[in-house]
């Protein structure tokens, strides 16, 4: 399996101002993308999830570390360069409102892609939009409409239509479905589904949803303040979570049934110190802004010890194919995570 | 807020070494044309040439300018092509008349301003639609028209108030009157754009979630609206005025000249019609300090509105 | 700055599901509302009239400008001189012609440079940033401080005069109003995700200014451009009225001005002519800014209802099967519909025949998406519906009394004493100029006014140990920006708290929160509620924080109630296909290998709701009769109610081991 997109050691700092230590939102991350494989990356805010998606499509600036992009170094681009690989590399973003502009119809939009990679079109433009509104289940009647006209779920389907019209091997999809409800959000990522088996399209999705991610993801990578804590497959991630951070993201998550959350809880009592609501932004800032000493989840973890503290732990291999960050992750006792499936049954 | 300081202090520094050097910029566009303007047309070559030698114009523009903030900063701002007179001398004399003018006339279109459109915001409708009225009015009206009106309608017709002239503030009482008619005509424009600044602002605060969340949780009407709207609101307001007040003192060089007061603005017009330059550079050296301790004054109701301007 | 209106009801959680708006207006509409706004287009007509008498003047002044007519000096409008005579019987009209090439040529000369160089830094230091944008906004800070006058006055002196040179000049002191309108235009632009969408596809930067940029940024600088046009003439004619620009006898506004105060006892008239001539232009070059402002609707949007059209919207269904679950429920309402639109007129109902208790410390849900209205029900219990929005029908017994139709001292004596609030975004819910202790403080002062101030502060960390903030002396310092989103989320319950309140409302607590920090507050609100035996009913979309935190749940879809009872029989056994298909579309509940299940089509707009249930053109179990009749809610089991007669009827598995 050849590997499309290889991100070693990424590293993005921001300065702000002459006397505030620097603010590093991703520290030494390290990824790898395969053909027709979805990566999903987790963490909360803060995490630097998103920077890494900016960074890898050119966004914002990379202190240090290496982006591969189909064989090519596209760390330091410039933005000549990036035009001729701009058809293999695309994205969707959360907000379907702000990527698509208010005052072009959206058949326009979909079709700019196409006309930035006048090489890529074989056949007819007006053709291939309308076969795009078709592959994303909306009557190519629509593409004279203008974004205002519809729905959250549409426009998105709109977005992503426009990212995939290129036929792009990497798709970076940014949180596509936060901002959706419930209900559309199964429409959305079924279509990415159904798009990712007929093209082999790959997916960078990076999500703050673990019950999606467990569903559509085939490897996972949790960040927190911008360090990998665990990396391995989905499966194994979510049903038996191996660094503390995980186990905390994992049982903190509400489930829909009343006698299982109520189990849950407990469980979670267990699983992290140090109240982060309690906790001014300044205090944790501190940890996101230090100069690396140490885990970044020390101050949150109820297991850290002094090790932990001044040492940072690389990723070593744990069970089930899993990469964990973390200095005593195989002394600690096993937490269940989500079960293999939860189900229910009515009954009449 | 030190750091909040030492910037204005910069832009303080900035902003007196460069107003005066403008001049000499220009000055230097068109080289010897203070000297030209002075003499009358059928002035031999030789006399414009001592004229300008006398004046130190044959030197380089910068040379003149170093010279000139030497003295400048030994409180010395040189002598009036026209009167002889030391700068300093006249326009120290003439100060206070234009401060009482321009401070008279901002007060005004702070308080009035502010009132008419924190009431214009509270209320649909009516009141919204006067300050609409008011506020365009303000703006079409020249303020030399309304003036001209205003002395013929209240010192002519009605006699309230003298027409022209400026009485020492010795005497307060036809002091006050002296300045009525003037600060009117002046402020008048101003407080159409503050009234619909603030009236903007405070619509604008009162939409915000914390604004919804105090009211749900019980706060009154009253506390809401002038505790804590008006103060989010007048952060931009305070902006608002400071440069209105800029605006005033070019104004008040107009007014001075209808009512005759014997300030700045009314030194400032003669010199111009007298080619005086050093007259000229000296009220523009006036005008900016006074506009320098007004950005300070601003900067530092900045820092008490609003908290995050405060390093704690 | 959206240049489309909408047409649906602004309700605030309206972007979910937004219904359809109407498209962007073409480039020729929008001239044509430019030209037919009320006081813009007298205001072009004026400008045009103005623009070619002065131009023409030569063609059509019935005198020259310097003709002198000694047998009418100083009249007043006669049939020769249409706007009378000055002192030396010159006619006033033909002068006015003339004298205004003046102002408009200068008016011009000055726009045109402060348009240019406005332009051309503004966009630039908007697009590129960092070290040309510092550069240019501090020189441009500068160049705001300069007072105008006197370097206009140094420019006179020095140039002989020259009116143009002045101009030029005034049009590079007012350039900075110009740069700083089209910075603030091309930064907004610049933060939308769609430029960077196009730059990630390979579209050149100039393509990208010229076809995503320039079109956003026209709209403020053309309205600023005409307000400054206003603003310069204004000043030009001053210069004019004390004689600089203009050597006399050549007539300019201003001029005039000055001319016939010299002669205002002897003709009064005078004044008239050149005042109103010069106010009227400004004026209108004013109007003319707000209109275009108008018409691209680049005013901040106005709450009145403004946006709502009537319709005609079926019957309310009735439901009168609803008992309270008990005998003394603290607050119990039936029959609530909610309406939207102008103070006078029709309105369009967004929510209809809500119903439910809530007893005594119990914390019940409403749960539900985008556009079912939750929020707005909730706003309804504590009177804060907003502009355009009211009560249509119904009723709320707190305690016992009826809360809807009374006065606002009632609510004003509830609110917070009674039922307190909690909103969405902690972090715009506190007002950031003041500290966390003042905030708290000044609730605590407004519902127990005979405390003292140190007994104040006493209540105060009381009240910040209550939710876990035990660092009372630091937290209490601290201002908003200085605090995270959960502390926040924290110090807002605690504002909830200080009066005491025996319901606490919370609408969507925890959606802009992390999942980590979610929890906490969830423990929290627990916690709270069993120790003061505090009542909470909290709005979410989450299945699963109800399924944590409460005893009872409400499910809305699209305005109304398709669903009442405990958690229990919610999730275990759902009546309504709603529920059935929200559970189901959980992504916790999928089976690998398949797809989700996904609920077909969109959310009916309250505009076009149907006769009967609203879910039924998504429902996979519709029938016929579900749409001939509206369908009230029907009791199930015991506090079990359902609007659906045939849901229970239904088995439904979901997932699968």
């Amino acid at each position: 399996m050849t590997e499309l997109l290889d991100v070693t050691d990424l590293s993005v700092t921001y300065r702000s101002g002459f006397r505030r230590a620097p603010l590093r939102a991703v520290r030494d991350v390290s990824l790898s993308l395969a053909s027709g494989e979805t990566l999903a990356v987790v963490g909360e805010s803060g995490s630097g999830k998103s920077t890494i998606a900016q960074a890898i499509l050119g966004l914002t600036p990379v202190s240090s570390g290496k982006i591969v992009f189909q064989g090519d170094d596209i760390t330091h681009v410039r933005a000549a360069k990036r035009r001729q690989f701009g058809g293999d590399l695309q994205a969707v973003f959360q907000d379907p409102y702000s990527s698509l502009n208010p005052v072009w119809p959206v058949g326009r939009s979909i079709a700019e892609p196409l006309r930035a990679h006048p090489e890529r079109v074989s056949g007819v433009t007006g053709d291939l939009v309308a076969q795009s509104f078709i592959d994303i289940g909306l009557s190519p009647d629509a593409r004279s409409k203008y974004p205002g006209e519809f729905s959250g779920g549409q426009l998105q389907r709109v977005a992503i239509a426009r990212a995939l019209i290129s036929s792009p091997k990497v798709v970076i999809c940014d949180e596509p479905v936060s901002s959706l409800d419930v209900s559309v959000q199964a429409q959305i990522l079924n279509l990415l589904d159904d798009l990712q088996r007929a093209s082999g399209v790959s997916y960078l999705f990076i999500s703050h949803n673990l019950t999606i991610v467990r569903h559509i993801a085939h490897r996972i990578l949790v960040l927190y303040s911008g360090a990998v804590m665990e990396e391995g497959p989905a499966n194994e991630i979510t049903s038996q979570p191996q660094h503390p951070y995980t186990q905390a993201l994992i049982a903190s998550v509400p489930l829909p049934n009343p006698e299982v959350q109520r189990a849950r809880r407990l469980e979670l009592l267990q699983s992290v110190t140090a109240d982060v609501a309690a906790t001014p932004a300044d205090v944790l800032e501190v940890g996101r802004r230090s100069t690396g000493s140490g885990c970044p989840f020390a101050a949150r973890c109820p297991h850290a010890v002094d090790v932990c503290w001044t040492e940072r732990p690389a990723l070593r291999e744990g069970r089930g194919g899993v990469r964990v960050a973390c200095h005593l992750f195989e002394n600690l006792k096993p937490v269940r995570g989500f079960s293999d499936s939860y189900s229910f049954k009515k009954e009449k | 807020m030190l750091k909040v300081m030492a910037r204005r202090v910069a832009i303080s520094i900035v902003l007196i070494v460069v107003i005066p050097a403008i001049t000499f910029f220009m000055e230097g566009l068109i080289p010897g044309n203070a000297a030209t303007a002075i003499l009358p047309l059928n002035a031999t070559a030789l006399v414009r040439h001592n004229l300008i030698k006398q004046l130190g114009l044959n030197r380089p523009v910068w040379v003149q300018y170093f010279r000139w903030f030497g003295h400048f900063l030994h409180g010395d701002l040189g002598t009036s092509f026209y009167t002889g007179q030391s700068v300093v001398q006249d326009l120290d004399a003439r100060l206070g008349v234009s401060l009482s003018l321009i401070i008279g006339a901002t007060l005004l279109l702070s308080i009035v301003g502010i009132l008419l459109g924190v009431l214009s915001a509270r209320s649909e409708g009516r009141l919204g639609r006067i300050v609409d009225v008011i506020s365009v009015s303000g703006l079409a009206i020249p303020n030399f028209w309304l003036a001209v009106i205003l002395i013929e309608v209240f010192a002519v017709q009605l006699h309230w108030f003298p027409a022209i002239g400026y009485s020492q503030p010795s005497s307060p009482v036809s002091w006050l009157r002296s300045l009525v008619l003037p600060v009117v005509a002046l402020g008048f424009s101003g407080i159409t754009v503050v009234a619909k600044q603030t009236r903007d602002q405070m619509k604008d605060v009162l939409q915000k979630n914390y604004i919804r969340s105090m009211r749900a949780n019980g706060l009154s009407n009253r506390s809401i609206v002038y505790r804590h709207a008006l103060r989010n609101a007048a952060i931009p307001v305070v902006t608002v005025i400071g440069l209105v007040f800029v605006a005033a003192l070019s104004g008040s060089v107009i007014v001075e000249n209808i009512f005759a007061l014997p300030g700045l603005g009314s030194a400032a017009i003669l010199a111009t019609t007298g080619h005086d330059i050093p007259v000229l550079q000296g009220v523009s050296v006036y005008f900016t300090l006074i506009v320098v301790a007004v950005n300070f004054v601003v900067d530092l109701t900045y820092v008490w509105l609003n908290p995050r301007t405060r390093k704690s | 700055m959206s240049v489309s209106e909408s047409l649906s009801p602004i309700t605030p959680e309206d972007h979910g599901n937004a219904g359809p708006t109407r498209p962007p207006a073409s480039a020729r509409r929008t001239f044509r509302r430019i030209v037919l706004h009320p006081t813009g287009g007298p205001a072009i007509l004026w400008l045009l009239l103005v623009t070619i008498a002065c131009a023409c003047a030569s063609l059509i002044a019935p005198y020259t400008p310097n003709g002198e007519d000694f047998t009418a000096i100083l009249s007043g409008p006669t049939h020769a001189h249409l706007l009378g005579t000055d002192e030396l019987g010159r006619d006033i009209l033909s002068r006015l012609l003339y004298g205004g090439r003046v102002s408009l040529e200068g008016v011009v000369e000055a726009l045109v440079v402060a348009g240019v160089l406005g332009l051309c830094f503004g966009v630039i230091a908007g697009y590129r940033g960092k070290l040309f944008d510092t550069i240019s906004s501090r020189i441009v800070e500068i160049a705001m401080s300069i007072p105008a006058i006197v370097v206009l006055l140094m420019v006179f002196a020095l140039f002989n005069n020259s009116e143009t040179w002045a101009m030029v000049t005034l049009g590079i002191l007012t350039s900075p109003v110009i740069f700083r309108v089209t910075r603030a235009a091309t930064l907004a632009v610049r933060e939308d995700a769609y430029l960077a969408s196009a730059r990630i596809t390979g579209v050149s930067e100039l393509q990208i200014m010229r076809r995503h940029v320039a079109p956003r940024i026209v709209g403020p600088f053309v309205v600023n451009l005409s307000v400054l046009a206003g603003v310069v003439l204004g000043i030009q004619a001053g210069l004019n009225y004390i004689g600089l620009g203009v050597t006399p006898p050549a007539p300019s506004w201003g001029g005039m001005v000055a001319d016939a105060q010299g002669y205002l006892q002897e003709q009064p008239w005078l004044i008239v002519p050149s005042g109103v001539v010069i106010a009227l232009t400004i004026l209108a070059f004013v109007l003319l800014g707000d209109d275009i402002r108008d018409v691209l609707s680049l005013r901040t949007s106005d709450r009145s209802g403004r946006g709502f059209t009537s319709v005609d919207q079926p019957p309310i269904p009735t439901s009168t099967e609803i008992r309270s679950a008990s005998s003394t429920p603290l607050l119990s309402v039936r029959g609530l519909s909610v309406a939207f639109g102008p103070k006078r007129g029709s309105a369009t109902r967004v929510v209809q025949d809500v119903a439910f208790d809530i007893a005594p410390g119990e914390i019940v849900g409403i749960v539900g998406e985008s556009g079912c209205g939750k929020t707005v029900t909730a706003l309804a219990l504590l009177g804060l519906l907003g502009r355009g929005g009211r009560v249509v029908e119904g009723s709320c017994l707190f305690e016992g009394r009826e809360l809807f139709g009374t006065s606002e001292k009632v609510w004003h004596s509830v609110r917070g004493r009674e039922i307190a609030f909690v909103s969405q975004e902690p972090m715009t819910s506190l007002d950031p100029c003041f500290s966390v202790h003042s905030q708290i403080g000044e609730t605590v002062h407004r519902h127990e006014p005979t405390l003292s101030r140190s007994e104040v502060g006493e209540r105060v960390d009381e009240l910040l140990v209550q939710v876990g903030l035990s660092d009372t002396r630091d937290v209490g310092r601290r201002y908003p920006h200085q605090i995270s989103g959960g502390m926040a989320q924290r110090i807002c319950i605690a504002v909830a708290l200080a009066g005491r309140p025996k319901l606490l409302v919370a609408d969507e607590p925890t959606t802009a929160l992390d999942v980590t920090v979610q929890a906490e507050i969830l423990n929290l609100l627990r916690r709270i509620s069993e120790e003061t035996g505090m009542a909470v009913l909290i709005i979410t979309h989450d299945l699963g924080v109800v399924a944590d935190l409460c005893r009872r749940a409400i499910v809305m879809y699209a305005g109304e109630v398709a669903e009442i009872g405990s958690v229990n029989e919610i999730m275990t056994t759902p009546a309504h296909p709603y529920t059935q298909a929200l559970l189901a579309a959980n992504p916790i509940f999928a089976t690998d290998g398949e797809a989700l299940p996904s609920i077909p089509g969109t959310v009916t707009p309250p505009a076009e709701w149907p006769v009967g249930c609203h879910f039924a053109d998504r429902c996979a179990f519709q029938i016929e009769a579900c749409l001939t009749a509206p369908i009230p809610l029907l009791e199930v089991d015991t506090n079990h109610y359902c609007r659906c007669p045939y849901g229970p009827r239904i088995s439904i598995e979901i997932g699968r081991r």
